[in-house]
């Protein structure tokens, strides 16, 4: 019914309008879109220059060849895939990657319309294709600047954390150093019995022990690089957080209590960069309270299941901090006045936290200080469990 | 007094400790632990003589406001710091706060040993250096108002002569108070006696002296 409607335009436009000048075939090669005029076949029967131009080749090299030629397998595919499914006059869209002439890859938004008119002539398909390849362009460099800042801020945070790291190895190596030279000397002097020896390397043992634990946690952390999302524990997440703070918590002087949440749902995470936001969060409340040498500084780090599809962690702390400063600054990495590369990471901790689908927010408390609350939604599998479980259930 | 130097180590970390004690009997030091500064404090007592070594991150109290409170409890032994790595900014706020030395973990035993042992020599030579004080200021309570009259006159360097004027007293009177004074104090030259009164003075601005401006 469309089709008869059309004609009946059309004649009325042949008939009414004065003609436009020149040949029709002059204004399809000005046209800025790639234009291709395909066989059923994907022969190219027709194309216009902008067509040429993409694929770096000339006009008369292209007609009567398959475009499969500068199509990658997948595309080849896709491409035949939707024109099987054309109806007669409706368009469809789809994004394709040409290969051109030197074999680069040319994303193109591409619609595709039957133009085959008649039941005596095979089918024929216009296909016009919009370069995206700026836009393409745009992109990637933009998730360039994603991963470099990611790259900074872990390597910020990692600083971070090796400071935390190198104190905690230090201390077994003190108490090894210690033991070994005392004993040493005790030997020397004739004072040591094998007792008391066994007992010694006994420690000593213990001690290596200890630095070694520190090293396969640091391994641990450096081995999920690269970054990628994998079901993690939020309280086994926060117990590292707070494990790799211990040295900056005991520098602060501050009493620090962990309120774990009993089961709670997975949450799917690059776990180490969740460490790390959660460190980034931890170091600057510590920071906050450092602030105000009147308090001792107060940490409760909680943990809960909002009871649908979140998780959630708390930092409360009792420093000076407000909930507006706190929020300006993790909005505008440049509202802080004084420098502080804690404070600076913010903005990319709320950026991390946001990447995996969660939100940031600081609530003031009721006495002092503020609580910086996160939220992550749970791991898709959770919400099956669950559902698998009420169908059982019913 | 005469008991025994003691290194009193203030660390909260427990193989530090004890393996510190282990290090410090091997030279035959007395070591008393601590795992916080909270527990030191209730446990010492002025008289203690030798040296502490204290972490300086420590949940609780820091190292460097139980520094300030021992200063305040009139415990004076000395403090030698315990950091851990590139901690120079505590450090030096330390040695502000009056710490004798401090260390980096984890550390050389010698040069521990060392300075402990430079510490302990410190705080003994303090401590006879107080006693001596304390007996010039108990020589000094002994002195009748007339002979600390004549005392300061003779530390104002003026003769016998003069300061019989001055207090209109004869020249004879001022030699018998200048000969008992001498005595009480014993010292046996007036440069002697005017040296352990002054210093006595000056390590104790407030002690029982007249103003010496007229």
């Amino acid at each position: 019914m469309g089709e008869t409607d059309l004609r009946m335009i059309d004649n009325i436009t042949e008939t009414d309008m004065p003609r436009v000048p020149g040949d029709l075939r002059e204004i399809f090669e000005q046209l800025p879109l790639g234009c291709f005029v395909l066989s059923n076949t994907q022969r190219v029967l027709e194309v216009n220059h902008s067509a040429a131009r993409l694929l770096k080749v000339e006009r008369h090299a292209l007609l009567g060849r398959y475009l499969n030629r500068y199509l990658s397998q997948r595309h080849r595919e896709m491409l035949q895939a939707r024109l099987a499914i054309l109806a007669d006059g409706a368009p469809e869209t789809l994004e394709l990657e040409f290969l051109d002439w030197d074999g680069m890859r040319v994303p193109v938004e591409a619609r595709v319309v039957r133009i085959g008119i008649g039941p005596q002539t095979d089918a024929c398909y216009l296909l016009t294709a919009a370069d995206l390849s700026e836009r393409c362009r745009a992109e990637e460099r933009l998730r360039a600047q994603q991963a470099e800042l990611a790259r900074a801020y872990r390597f910020l945070t990692l600083g971070e954390m090796a400071r935390g790291l190198a104190h905690e190895i230090n201390q077994p190596l003190t108490a090894i150093l210690n033991y070994a030279n005392g004993g040493i000397r005790k030997l020397h002097n004739g004072q040591l019995s094998s007792d008391a020896s066994r007992g010694l390397l006994e420690q000593i043992a213990t001690q290596v022990q200890r630095a070694a634990d520190v090293i396969r946690r640091l391994r641990s952390l450096l081995q999920r690089e690269p970054p990628g999302r994998e079901r993690g524990e939020v309280n086994v997440l926060v117990a590292e957080a707070v494990k790799l703070t211990q040295t900056e918590v005991r520098g602060y002087h501050a009493r620090i209590r962990v309120a774990l949440g009993r089961n709670l749902p997975t949450v799917q995470v690059d776990q180490l960069q969740f460490i790390q936001a959660l460190v980034n969060l931890i170091l600057n409340a510590l920071e906050s309270m450092g602030r105000e040498p009147s308090i001792t500084p107060r940490l409760v780090i909680a943990t809960r299941w909002d009871g649908t599809n979140k998780v959630e962690v708390a930092i409360h702390d009792n420093g000076p901090g407000t909930t507006e400063e706190i929020t300006a600054i993790m909005t505008d990495p440049l509202f802080s006045t004084e420098y502080s590369s804690i404070r600076m990471g913010l903005p990319v901790t709320r950026a991390v936290i946001e990447g995996h689908g969660g939100r940031l927010w600081a609530t003031p408390n009721r006495h002092r200080g503020m609580t910086l609350r996160l939220a992550l939604p749970c791991a898709e599998e959770n919400t099956d469990v669950t559902t698998t479980d009420r169908v059982r259930g019913g | 007094m005469s008991q025994q130097p003691t290194v009193f180590v203030v660390d909260d970390d427990p193989a530090v400790r004890d393996s510190l004690r282990l290090l410090l009997e091997s030279v035959g030091l007395v070591a008393e632990t601590f795992s916080s500064a909270h527990q030191f404090l209730d446990a010492t007592e002025p008289e203690q003589s030798g040296c502490v070594l204290l972490d300086i991150r420590m949940p609780g109290m820091s190292g460097l406001e139980l520094q300030r409170r021992l200063v305040a409890r009139g415990i004076t032994l000395p403090v030698i710091i315990i950091t851990g790595h590139g901690d120079v900014t505590t450090a030096v706020q330390a040695m502000k706060t009056g710490a004798v030395d401090f260390l980096e973990k984890p550390f050389n035993d010698q040069v521990l040993l060392d300075r402990i042992h430079d510490a302990i020599n410190r705080d003994t030579q303090a401590r006879r250096a107080r006693a001596e004080q304390d007996e010039v200021g108990r020589h000094l309570a002994t002195l009748s108002p007339r002979e600390v009259e004549v005392l300061d006159l003779i530390i104002a360097g003026k003769a016998n002569k003069v300061i019989a004027l001055d207090l209109g007293i004869s020249e004879k009177t001022v030699e018998a108070h200048r000969a008992r004074t001498m005595d009480k104090m014993q010292v046996r030259s007036t440069a002697d006696l005017v040296r352990t009164v002054l210093l006595y003075r000056t390590s104790r601005p407030t002690a029982d002296s007249p103003p010496d401006t007229p």
